[in-house]
């Protein structure tokens, strides 16, 4: 995966590309907002990490005339305020995810791999399977090893997230966001108490886990082996 | 809030209004006095100025009659009749004077009406004012004329013979009558230019005080950046709005900047700290054992510290909001979804969640907030709940929403010290927590219009929340 850094901060910038390039990615760099847009536009990007902040041209102007370019490429932005209003006006303005600094490395690159998921076709796939694990999304049926398993609404939603991103890092605040919709974070691991529930209706009766813990990060549901 | 029908009041109940209409109304009875009064005076004076005239008359013939007798007295009443009714004649009208001498048997001797009054009985006083129909002397005409009011005097004679002088009022009454016509035309008219007037007083002071509210309206719903316009005209209206404006500048500027400090230590705080973090993820990954041990709680540790940092930013970042992002919430389905979040950890914790949400309760706000407010409540109740309690999750129609438990509760005395910043009554801090849970809940509400209240559950804690239902 090739990211472009749009970050006026040398330090974050430099941490960014090393992390990314140690997951294996390959990362550009741009210390402004008119080098940034400029680099955009000659493309050949999988996504962009932009700062709300910039000289020269803020963030926000940036992924606003890329869109109006039709630039279709994927946007996370980081930003250091962290305010409901700004994170509206930033999704309205053309971005796909929104971070707030300080943020782990490893809620950074799950959302990446996130958002270059959400570009592919997953509105499309209706019977989502990994491993025995079956779910219908039009039906909303799902069975383990050809066995029904019941699930509540809520355990459904973030099962089929689960689902679609397999084999992909999903962060609890990512569960958060995306099965109930919260941007804020519960004192208590609400999270954590719900997948070990979902855990236990699927990964049940001995059989083979595909519902992973990752340590200090999130969940994995995964192919065994 | 139910907005804003309060600014539209109708004209005819503003103060201006009101006292337009009173001074109408005081003015119109002060004239109507007036003229009432000169109206008496000027009709009295010239009743009088008649009741002169014929007692003069009536002097001059008793004399007449008392030096000459009756023949003499015939002939001054007869040639007095003949001189009023030429004066008559001219006019088409009866003549204002009129005289009748009778004898004793009432037969008619001279004068100007052809019979002795039937309505004046003979034994009367002597003062009366008559309708009497009165000939019209005109040649080839010998019939009544129109029936006018005289003003007579009549005295019976030593001898039987009966006088009678009398004054036609018909000039008196239409003057009497034009001078009420007028009196009451300017009444009228006085009552008329003064609820005109008022009307009009009013609706301009309504307009510019309707500037005035609009305006707030509009700042209260998180629009700083509005004014009151000032119209130039240097009266008080301007000096008013000239002076609120400048406090709202005031005010505009002290946001501004509250706004500007909670940024900067947002970023100031945020940047650090998020290149601390990585360096020490960095760190991190290319170490192992113990060393490794150290730099996972290191990280921790920062996330502690951006968690406290988080809270501190949204208490204040709520307090300095605009109600701009406000929808029309349905909040049975938030207190839903909040509850559905912490179901799972109440029965991990064998606590029995009770839920009772009113259907379809409505109230404006901000959805995040209100949800994470919620949120808070029951993490709270939860945490401070030992295993095998209660808690409960109530909501009424009015949008009152209760979170009751049955843990040790809070002492009534420590109840509003709770809602401060960093307050916890833990204080070996054993719960995991930053002490701002309460006070995010209490800028949530505030921010809401809405109160929040500590209660003792009878045991535990009672939290309500009484939102402005919608």
């Amino acid at each position: 995966m090739r990211v472009l850094i749009i970050e006026d901060d040398a330090d974050t910038a430099a941490q960014l590309g090393s992390a990314l390039e140690g997951a294996g990615h390959e990362a550009e760099h741009a210390a402004d907002g008119e080098r940034g847009l400029e680099r955009a536009r000659s493309g050949g990007h999988d996504a962009l990490i932009v700062d709300r902040m910039l000289p020269k041209l803020d963030g926000l102007s940036l992924v606003r005339t890329l869109r109006a370019e039709g630039r279709g490429v994927p946007v996370l932005f980081l930003t250091a305020l962290d305010q409901v209003d700004e994170r509206v006006s930033g999704l309205e303005g053309g971005g796909d995810d929104y971070l707030v600094k300080p943020f782990a490395f490893s809620e950074l690159l799950a959302r990446l791999q996130a958002l270059l998921r959400r570009r592919g076709a997953e509105a499309a796939e209706t019977r989502l399977k990994v491993a025995d694990l079956e779910l219908d999304r039009l039906k909303r049926e799902v069975r383990r090893a050809g066995k029904p398993v019941t699930l509540q609404a809520r355990e459904f939603r973030m099962l089929e997230y689960l689902m679609l991103h397999a084999g992909e890092v999903v962060t609890r605040a990512m569960l958060l966001q995306e099965v109930w919709g919260y941007h804020f974070d519960p004192q208590t691991n609400v999270v954590d108490v719900h997948v070990s529930r979902l855990r236990s209706r699927i990964d049940g009766d001995g059989q083979t886990p595909l519902l992973h813990t990752v340590r200090g990060t999130g969940y994995c549901l995964r192919e065994p082996g | 809030m139910s907005r804003d029908n309060r600014s539209a009041s109708p004209l005819f109940r503003t103060t201006a209004f009101k006292l337009a209409m009173g001074y109408a109304a005081f003015f119109c009875l002060l004239s109507a006095a007036c003229l009432a009064l000169l109206y008496w005076v000027i009709t009295s004076e010239l009743d009088a100025q008649i009741d002169a005239g014929l007692r003069a008359e009536m002097a001059a013939l008793t004399r007449l009659y008392a030096d000459k007798g009756v023949d003499g007295l015939r002939g001054a009443v007869a040639s007095r009749s003949t001189w009023m009714s030429l004066a008559a004649s001219d006019t088409g009208d009866t003549g204002p004077r009129q005289y009748l001498l009778t004898d004793a048997a009432g037969r008619v001797l001279a004068g100007t009406m052809k019979d002795w009054p039937a309505a004046l009985p003979a034994a009367r006083e002597r003062w009366a004012t008559l309708p009497l129909m009165l000939p019209v002397d005109q040649p080839g005409l010998d019939e009544d004329g129109p029936q006018v009011r005289v003003r007579l005097d009549a005295v019976t004679l030593p001898g039987g013979y009966r006088l009678l002088v009398g004054q036609s009022l018909n000039e008196t009454d239409e003057l009497r009558e034009t001078l009420l016509t007028l009196t009451s035309a300017t009444v009228l008219f006085t009552l008329l230019v003064g609820a005109g007037g008022g009307a009009l007083m009013g609706r301009s002071v309504v307009r510019r005080l309707q500037q005035v509210t609009l305006a707030a309206d509009r700042i209260m719903t998180g629009d700083l950046a509005q004014r009151i316009p000032v119209e130039g005209g240097h009266d008080e209206y301007d000096a008013l709005a000239a002076k609120l404006n400048s406090m709202l500048q005031r005010i505009e500027e002290l946001m501004r900047r509250t706004r500007e400090v909670t940024e900067n230590v947002a970023h100031d705080l945020r940047s650090p700290l998020g290149r601390l973090r990585s360096r020490l993820e960095t760190l991190s990954r290319g170490t192992g054992g113990g060393e490794r041990e150290a730099l996972q709680k290191a990280i921790e540790e920062t996330d502690r510290i951006v968690a406290t940092l988080n809270g501190i930013l949204s208490i204040a970042e709520i307090g300095a909001r605009s109600r701009g992002s406000w929808e029309t919430l349905d909040v049975t389905s938030v207190c839903r979804d909040v509850a559905e979040l912490y179901d799972a950890v109440a029965e991990e914790k064998r606590i029995a969640l009770g839920i009772e949400l009113a259907e379809g309760v409505k109230a404006a706000g901000n959805r995040q907030l209100l949800a994470q407010a919620v949120s808070n409540l029951l993490d709270n109740a939860i945490k401070y709940t030992p295993p095998g309690g209660r808690v409960a999750l109530r909501l009424t129609p009015r949008a009152e929403i209760t979170v009751a438990d049955s843990g040790p509760g809070i002492p009534a005395e420590m109840r509003g010290k709770v809602l401060e910043r960093f307050v916890r009554l833990d204080t070996s801090r054993s719960q995991p927590g930053n002490g701002l849970g309460l006070s995010l809940v209490a800028a949530v509400a505030e921010h809401h219009g809405a109160t929040l209240v500590l209660a003792d559950n009878g045991p535990g804690l009672k939290a309500t929340l009484q939102l402005t239902a919608g």
